[in-house]
């Protein structure tokens, strides 16, 4: 199912706050379809862009990994023991993280990126004000313009 | 007819105007700063101020200035605000000055052409004059065109 990325912001009351090497995603809740631990991941290097492969019934799903500056990593850090697999995008895929918790929508404020700060190819679709801490908004869909891509 | 105007250092060696009304804010204390990693490398780093989030431009990355020799500790967050139209509500952006902004009065009597090492400046500028103190010739920023357009388009 394809969903509009800032609508999805728009109307989701719960967002999963994705822990990694720094950086704070949040990710609209309903674009979480299940958390796996790493453990079950089959790391393989063949697949371009990520760093391993989580069989889910009789579907390999990719996990790839980033670090702090939103880029592809090439090995899974040993700190990210979260498989976070996404949904409303075709094909599923995991996103892995160290630490993953919810934020509802009234602890945070939604603020559009500056215009100076605009990149298309960004994943970043908003970002969120938190007490005193900025933190980044992004969606499914969005994240896969970090992939490679046939 | 004499406008105030503020004079604003960009760098140890180049200084800039902007309108009176267009610099709001200076900070005090350096605010915490965040990266926004797929910005351009320009104007990365951003900070909440009145739970509003704003954007720091480094005109030493975008022109390709001279680096400044001022410690980054001394150096002081301004916060200045533009509409990209006549009725739009107003954005707001920073700078990272060498100094505290000076206030001046500018006449038309002062208007002189931009200095061709800051060609690159033109569409960031509304016009230039010489300063009657440093006899710099100082341009005078086109906020809304630094912090909301690329290349001509108002970024969305």
């Amino acid at each position: 199912m394809s969903v509009n990325p800032m609508q999805a912001i728009e109307s989701s009351d719960y967002f999963a706050n994705m822990a990694f090497a720094g950086v704070q995603l949040l990710i609209p809740q309903s674009d979480i379809y299940s958390l796996e631990p790493t453990i079950d991941m089959t790391p393989c290097l063949d697949t371009i862009g990520s760093v391993g492969q989580l069989q889910q019934g009789s579907e390999m799903r990719s996990l790839y990994a980033l670090s702090s500056d939103l880029n592809l990593l090439k090995s899974c850090p040993d700190s990210y023991r979260i498989a976070v697999l996404l949904k409303n995008v075709n094909p599923v895929y995991g996103l892995l993280c160290e630490q993953i918790d919810t934020l509802t929508r009234n602890q945070i404020h939604i603020q559009p990126i500056p215009r100076a700060m605009h990149n298309p190819k960004s994943p970043l679709l908003a970002l969120a004000v938190y007490g005193k801490e900025v933190r980044y908004i992004s969606s499914a869909s969005a994240l896969t313009r970090l992939f490679p891509h046939d | 007819m004499k406008v105030p105007a503020w004079i604003i250092s960009i760098t140890d060696t180049l200084s800039a105007a902007v309108g009176e009304f267009e610099l709001i804010h200076v900070l005090p204390d350096n605010p915490e700063l965040f990266s926004i990693p797929t910005a351009p490398p320009y104007c990365q780093q951003i900070f909440v101020w009145q739970n509003k989030l704003i954007p720091v431009m480094d005109l030493v990355e975008r022109f390709g200035l001279e680096k400044n020799a001022t410690p980054e500790n001394h150096r002081v967050m301004t916060i200045f605000a533009y509409r990209t139209e006549k009725t739009a509500l107003p954005e707001y952006g920073a700078l990272s000055l060498n100094a505290t902004p000076r206030r001046t009065e500018v006449s038309d009597t002062q208007a002189c052409p931009l200095p061709a090492d800051l060609s690159s400046w033109t569409n960031y500028v509304r016009c230039c004059f010489q300063d009657t103190e440093s006899q710099q010739a100082i341009p005078i920023l086109k906020l809304e065109h630094l912090f909301a357009y690329k290349n001509g388009v108002l970024l969305s």
